[in-house]
């Protein structure tokens, strides 16, 4: 039986394919101007690995993410925190948190031992601590941002970015690059102010040990050396981090088949 | 004189405010708060004053867990119960 | 008396020579990379203004961004205390100031002699502070200066801007751009949504008349109207409202020094 999951960023499509409870196939793509085309799209690249079409699923498809209606091939939908604790979960049996930290949101999820929902926190409404702000950033500095988190931890200078805030933060940048301030230190000053927005929201859930980070943001070796720090506690970052989410839905999607 | 330090954003609004005309300089809120955000310094008119520091007024959402409850969940004294004169307040 | 005071902000320094009560000279320049050499640049412009010396000034005051320091003042004083005295100078009867520049936004309640009874001020977030302005006017592609009378002509409210982020509003914006629909509607839609966050800051502080303006803001007519309707007060502005700090600091600075020589004179009585 197959099942996929879709979880339609505000920034990054991503597509998952379960095959009797194992991950068969997955995609990434940018969502672009038209989020219902990302959606059919990185489905139909999940699902290629397997030889299959959308049709075969016979509507076992769960949408998640900003733009989750979008989703033609999905019948049902699911909330953005469920499918991450879902996903984690399942990757991280017994984990007691999640830091889901995507492309302009992020979400801090505590669970019990079962991997239920016990409380959470999300940050929806400002750009701080968001891929966004990373994104921007990268722009300035002109470094590419994956290479943005290996770089900051060749830094051990002190180079504070005083504002959380994109817009500010962007003029901070700007003077410090001005002043030629090596762009390692300014990163590392950079990965600290987004750390110190997400820690803020983790410490507020109370996230303990061995919390599984998941979203396009966990990619960033940089944020999570900082979230560590800030947390005194130790990450689980998966392969692949930005699909859990996707990951998530799917186990939703065979859940409910399941249930019939 | 009410002093309100902090912010407000698209996520909520986080203000710390300081009663100037009650607070006599003593500094215990600066010592109890474990994530130092207080200081004690003379203010326009040269006398000693608690405020909230720079650096911080721009991350408390992040970094000051709000109302006493939430601090006093967390061991030890905290700015509410360290002040004699009742003259600190958060708005979250 | 001839003081001087020095206002270093995020985007311009200013410098004002006040004697006795009137205003000598000031000047305004964009503030540089280092605030020293801004403040010294537009303190040597009001001097020349003047024409007078440094060593002419029988007390130097300076305020601004942060703790500056200018290796010339003789005090440094808060913001605040200094948009209120300036304020007042001004209008006597204001009790309720709003002051926003580029980076911060600054709601003030003060008394009849100009001092502060209470305060709020936000820089952590651009979306409180001039600098969404300047982020709307690039985006919608207007000159920054003629904002806010565009916004003016929009039908009604303008469009709603729904999120408060003004990174998020960004791709809001373009789609009603790509939509076709008006600058002037866009710009309402933005300005609109500034006054809401500055309603925020002046509710925390509460409100009374006399209502003052100062800041680049107070040059933004779409954004004065529109908070103007809101809190039914009429908003004073003075002539330039960006020497407001600057002013309020030579202000104190003859404030203290007369304080200084009363406790001279009492000491002499004494003796």
């Amino acid at each position: 039986m197959i099942h996929a999951g879709i979880d339609v960023g505000s920034l990054w499509t991503k597509a998952v394919v379960l095959k009797d409870g194992a991950v068969a196939g997955w995609s990434v793509r940018p969502t672009g101007d038209s989020a219902r085309e990302a959606a059919d799209e990185a489905l139909r690249d999940a699902l290629a690995p397997l030889a299959a079409t959308p049709g075969d699923l016979g509507g076992a498809v769960v949408a998640t993410g900003a733009g989750k209606r979008a989703a033609q091939a999905a019948r049902e939908t699911a909330a953005e925190i469920m499918c991450a604790a879902r996903g984690a979960a399942f990757l991280r049996p017994g984990a007691r948190g999640v830091l889901d930290m995507g492309g302009e949101s992020t979400r801090v999820v505590r669970l019990d031992e079962k991997g239920e929902i016990l409380d959470y926190a999300l940050n929806d409404k400002c750009a701080a601590g968001t891929g966004v702000f990373l994104d921007a950033m990268g722009a300035v500095m002109g470094v590419p941002v994956d290479r943005m988190g290996p770089l900051s931890l060749e830094s051990d200078a002190d180079v504070n970015i005083t504002s959380m805030c994109v817009a500010f933060a962007e003029s901070e940048v700007v003077s410090q690059v001005h002043r030629q301030t090596p762009k390692k230190d300014i990163l590392r000053g950079l990965h600290k102010s987004i750390a110190t927005r997400i820690a803020g929201m983790a410490s507020r859930v109370g996230l303990t040990e061995g919390c599984v980070a998941v979203g396009g943001l966990a990619l960033n070796s940089g944020i999570v050396w900082w979230l560590e720090e800030m947390l005194r506690a130790r990450l689980v970052v998966p392969e692949n981090p930005q699909i859990v989410p996707a990951l998530g839905a799917a186990l939703i999607a065979a859940g409910r088949g399941e249930r019939g | 004189m009410r002093a309100n330090y902090g912010y407000a954003d698209g996520s909520g609004e986080y203000f710390i405010t300081v009663d100037t005309d009650a607070c006599d300089g003593c500094g215990d809120c600066a010592r109890a708060c474990p994530k130092g955000i207080f200081e004690i310094a003379p203010d326009d008119y040269d006398e000693p004053k608690a405020r909230v520091k720079d650096e911080h007024a721009k991350t408390l959402g992040a970094v000051c867990p709000g109302w006493h409850a939430a601090c006093a969940a967390h061991t030890g004294p905290n700015c509410h119960t360290a002040c004699a004169r009742s003259a600190i307040a958060h708005s979250w | 008396m001839i003081t001087l005071g020095v206002d270093i902000g995020s985007l311009t320094g200013k410098a004002l020579i006040l004697k006795d009560n009137e205003i000598l000279a000031w000047d305004m320049t964009l503030t540089g990379p280092d605030s020293v050499e801004t403040g010294t640049a537009v303190t040597n412009g009001a001097l020349a203004k003047a024409g007078l010396e440094l060593e002419d000034m029988d007390l130097v005051v300076s305020t601004g961004y942060g703790r500056i320091v200018i290796p010339f003042a003789h005090k440094n004083v808060s913001e605040i205390t200094c948009h209120a005295k300036g304020a007042n100078w001004f209008f006597p009867s204001a009790r309720t100031i709003l002051d926003m520049g580029g980076q911060d936004c600054k709601a003030i309640r003060c008394d009849a002699a100009g001092k502060v009874t209470d305060f709020a001020m936000n820089d952590k977030c651009a979306a409180g502070a001039g600098r969404s302005m300047g982020i709307m006017a690039e985006l919608v592609g207007v000159p920054l200066a003629d904002l806010g009378g565009l916004s003016l002509q929009a039908q009604g409210a303008g469009v709603p801007i729904s999120s408060v982020c003004v990174v998020f509003a960004r791709s809001e914006v373009l789609a009603y751009l790509r939509g076709g629909v008006s600058k002037g509607d866009i710009l309402a839609g933005a300005c609109e949504a500034l006054a809401s966050r500055v309603r925020g800051l002046l509710k925390r502080v509460g409100t009374a008349p006399d209502f003052v303006i100062s800041g680049g803001i107070a040059k933004n007519v779409g954004v004065v109207r529109r908070l103007e309707e809101s809190l039914g007060m009429k908003a004073s502005i003075c002539f330039e409202p960006q020497i407001v700090g600057a002013l309020g600091a030579a202000i104190f600075g003859r404030e203290l020094l007369a304080k200084r020589a009363a406790a001279a004179a009492g000491k002499g009585a004494a003796r």
